[in-house]
């Protein structure tokens, strides 16, 4: 059993309109071991509003990524990770960003950012989330939320890994592996799920997991680079011009 | 650019039938308290209904501020609800008239209520929303008891449920509009009303495209306001 996978991210139109770059950061990629291979795809938006926000999703995708493939190899099985594992896995990301926010005698809360984070292996999968953005899992033609955005009291707030009571909105949710799974940040949470009926558009994940599915190779480049053109099209810019990141793994075999 | 053929893609348009949820726009409501008393006879109503005319048509010219943004209009001397919440395509013509004395205090008290009903309104209805902003524009003195408007409004700016801003015209009792408002009372430059709009509705512009973890800054009021 094997995964594809795709992703991008891309710089929204209120970030280039002003000269920014932009501030999403995501890291996915699958580790074979023994018989079964492993997804494993981490999200990240930087806050908006902070200088390195960018920068503090950035160390907690690569922190987040490198921590998880190590215990994966170790343990080779999904339900020997337990909730105490992710709470420490985040811990240990937030600390990461903290000595580089020191080196630069900087505050902790310039390089907020929320979290998305996926594992799934042959059986078991384990999500985990603080704030906004969402995961969506599927399995034949239904798709689920694994958590729902986690807002502030208004739209423009959301809750922070380097909030001082981040492992409060730290959400781990452990279930079987399932067949799809999307990540993807705030700036398209909009546009793909319904918020009126709470659930996610099936209208946008089918044709994107099916045409992966088709897709030719794992990690094949054209694929992501259609995605990439994808989220920068017209009708995505209309709805949304944040930051958007996408991460795609569908089971194969 | 015709060196790419080396790759053939299995099909051109993979992500052709892509299609998005309908979803109701985030709101960013915007109150607006006008004294229409009978101070304002003459050339102040005309620039200040000049000035609302030119605030709508700049939200109507804005792609995401048409969604996002929702004013609605309080005039007193007498309290009268203009306009209810409504995003600016639902536009029309107020023509304020200038007459009667200053009920500022039942005005506010009507605003902060409508404020908290249009909250119930968005949160039934699964919509998301921005803190809402009120402005009171006056050129007067309250001629109704204020303090129990003026805790109102402190107590919402605490609990964060509202920003409220009170803009002075000429003669405006500005001691007493410091009393009611937490952030410090702005004195409009004569009648740049118009100028005041044209900032309004910029701010509203940059409020309404904002993002989770975004602050919302408003811009200096340069060009309309006493310093």
């Amino acid at each position: 059993m094997r995964w594809k996978i795709t992703h991008a991210s891309v710089t929204g139109k209120a970030h280039t309109d002003r000269g920014e770059t932009g501030q999403d950061y995501h890291k996915a990629g699958t580790i074979q071991f023994s018989d079964s291979e492993f997804f494993i795809g981490i999200a990240a938006d930087g806050a908006g509003s902070t200088t390195d926000g960018g920068r503090g999703a950035e160390i907690a995708c690569e922190t987040l990524y490198a921590q998880i493939t190590g215990l994966v190899r170790d343990v080779g099985d999904l339900s020997c990770i337990s909730d105490k594992d992710v709470r420490s896995w985040i811990t240990s990301s937030r600390d990461a960003i903290a000595a580089e926010a020191v080196q630069h005698g900087k505050k902790l809360r310039d390089y907020a950012c929320t979290i998305l984070g996926a594992i799934a292996g042959n059986d078991r999968a384990i999500f985990f989330q603080i704030g906004d953005g969402a995961i969506v899992a599927g399995s034949d033609t239904e798709y689920k939320t694994i958590f729902w955005p986690e807002q502030g009291d208004y739209a423009n707030s959301t809750f922070f890994i380097t909030d001082e009571q981040f492992l409060d909105h730290l959400h781990v949710f452990h279930e079987k592996s399932p067949d799809e799974i999307a990540l993807f940040t705030d700036g398209l949470q909009n546009l793909v799920l319904s918020f009126s009926q709470k659930r996610a558009h099936a209208g946008f994940f089918r044709p994107l997991f099916e045409a992966l599915k088709k897709d030719p190779e794992n990690g094949f480049p054209g694929f992501s680079a259609q995605l990439e053109n994808f989220l920068r099209r017209d009708d995505i810019s209309a709805r949304s011009d944040d930051d958007k990141t996408l991460v795609l793994a569908v089971r194969t075999g | 650019m015709n060196n790419d053929t080396n790759i053939t893609l299995p099909d051109q348009q993979p992500l052709g039938a892509v299609t998005f949820a309908e979803n109701p726009e985030p709101r960013c409501p915007c109150l607006l308290l006008l004294d229409t008393s009978g101070s304002m006879a003459g050339q102040a109503i005309t620039e200040l209904n000049n000035g609302i005319r030119e605030f709508y048509n700049e939200l109507q010219n804005d792609s995401l501020a048409i969604k996002r943004v929702e004013v609605a209009l309080i005039s007193f001397g007498p309290v009268r609800v203009i306009s209810e919440f409504n995003t600016a395509e639902c536009f029309f013509d107020p023509e304020l008239v200038a007459v009667g004395d200053t009920p500022m205090g039942e005005a506010i008290r009507k605003g902060i209520e409508m404020i908290k009903n249009r909250k119930e309104q968005y949160r039934a209805n699964g919509i998301s929303f921005y803190r809402p902003w009120i402005f009171l524009i006056t050129d007067g003195e309250p001629t109704d008891e204020w303090q129990s408007a003026a805790a109102m409004v402190r107590e919402g700016e605490n609990a964060k449920s509202f920003a409220f801003f009170a803009i002075g015209v000429h003669k405006a009792d500005m001691k007493i509009l410091k009393q009611i408002s937490v952030r410090e009372p702005v004195k409009l430059q004569g009648l740049k009303f118009r100028e005041f709009f044209q900032w309004l509705s910029n701010s509203m512009k940059s409020a309404s495209r904002s993002n989770p973890g975004d602050r919302i800054a408003l811009a200096s009021p340069i060009g309309w306001s006493e310093i």
